[in-house]
């Protein structure tokens, strides 16, 4: 796994600033979108947190 | 009046500048309040003969026509028969326009790719303001890493238009699956021309939604134009409501599924 991922860096970066709670927000939409990615195909190992139950 | 219609519409390459002045007349507003039920369904059953002349008349139509409605549900009557006397009102009179483009999108399409691409972004836009108007109209523009922008209103279309599959939907709705279908199989540079009229032009959510599941299906092409947009914040806010537009990472990424 390496740590060069633009997509993922810039996705990691968003900070859901608009939403009622960020952080339940940030999880939820990362994790689906990590998930339709699947783990094989994430390149960064903080977007591959996202799918450890 | 609407036999006259017939008539210009007939002989309009004999003087396409005429009858486009006359014909676009129909949409000022004094004319449209009070003959569009009777006006537009006539005018829109000759899209196949103002096409042949003036093509850019057939996207203004789209746009007017679906920009606007009737809202009067006064009787008018269907036929003089002195034995079954049938009767129908303004506002379905006026619906029957709708139809008529409906009908006639995918020839439209298969003609002049771009402008029907236009004239679909523009319908869709007409008809989600008019049936389905947002609580809050706030159009997100959004920059994209190489400083091109692209619009996004949320609808809320995967509510009201959950099923894109739905063969009962509004003329409008219809009018996706068409649109759809065509960009499925259109050839590479039509497909990705009618693509970037959607970047450029489009902000309703509901015709991003649509563009996105056909674009997993042909990533190879769509994907370097779209997956920019679609991987944006507000899209992938967006998101949390939906399931098709994730399809397309996946497809982006592995290919098509």
């Amino acid at each position: 796994m390496q740590n060069g991922s633009p997509f993922e860096q810039r996705a990691l970066a968003f900070e859901f600033s608009d939403a009622k709670d960020p952080a339940i927000a940030r999880e939820y939409v990362l994790k689906r979108l990590f998930t339709a990615i699947g783990r094989d195909r994430l390149q960064t190992e903080e977007s591959a947190k996202f799918l450890q139950p | 009046m609407t036999q006259a219609i017939g008539f210009v519409a007939d002989s309009y390459a004999s003087d396409p500048n005429a009858s486009r002045l006359l014909l676009a007349s129909l949409f000022v507003p004094s004319r449209f309040d009070a003959h569009a039920n009777e006006d537009i369904p006539w005018l829109t059953q000759k899209l196949r003969t103002i096409l042949a002349s003036d093509p850019e008349f057939v996207l203004e139509i789209y746009e007017r026509t679906f920009a606007r409605g009737i809202a009067d549900r006064s009787t008018t009557s269907i036929g003089n028969s002195r034995i079954l006397r049938m009767t129908s009102n303004r506002q379905q009179d006026f619906e029957l326009s709708y139809y008529n483009l409906k009908e006639f999108f995918p020839k439209f399409l298969d003609a002049e790719p771009r402008l029907a691409t236009k004239a679909y972004v523009k319908s869709l836009h007409g008809y989600v303001l008019r049936d389905h108007p947002p609580e809050r109209v706030e159009t997100i523009t959004v920059t994209l890493p190489e400083g091109s922008q692209c619009r996004l209103l949320e609808d809320y279309s995967y509510i009201w238009a959950s099923n894109p599959d739905d063969r009962h939907g509004e003329n409008a709705l219809e009018m996706t699956q068409h649109f759809s279908a065509w960009l499925q199989d259109a050839k590479t540079d039509e497909a990705i021309s009618a693509v970037q009229v959607i970047c450029a032009e489009n902000e309703m959510g509901i015709v991003w939604a649509r563009l996105l599941m056909v674009a997993k299906t042909r990533a190879d092409i769509f994907g370097s134009i779209l997956w920019p947009i679609a991987t944006s914040y507000p899209f992938l806010w967006a998101e949390r409501y939906t399931k098709g537009r994730y399809r397309f990472h996946c497809g982006c990424i592995c290919g098509p599924a």
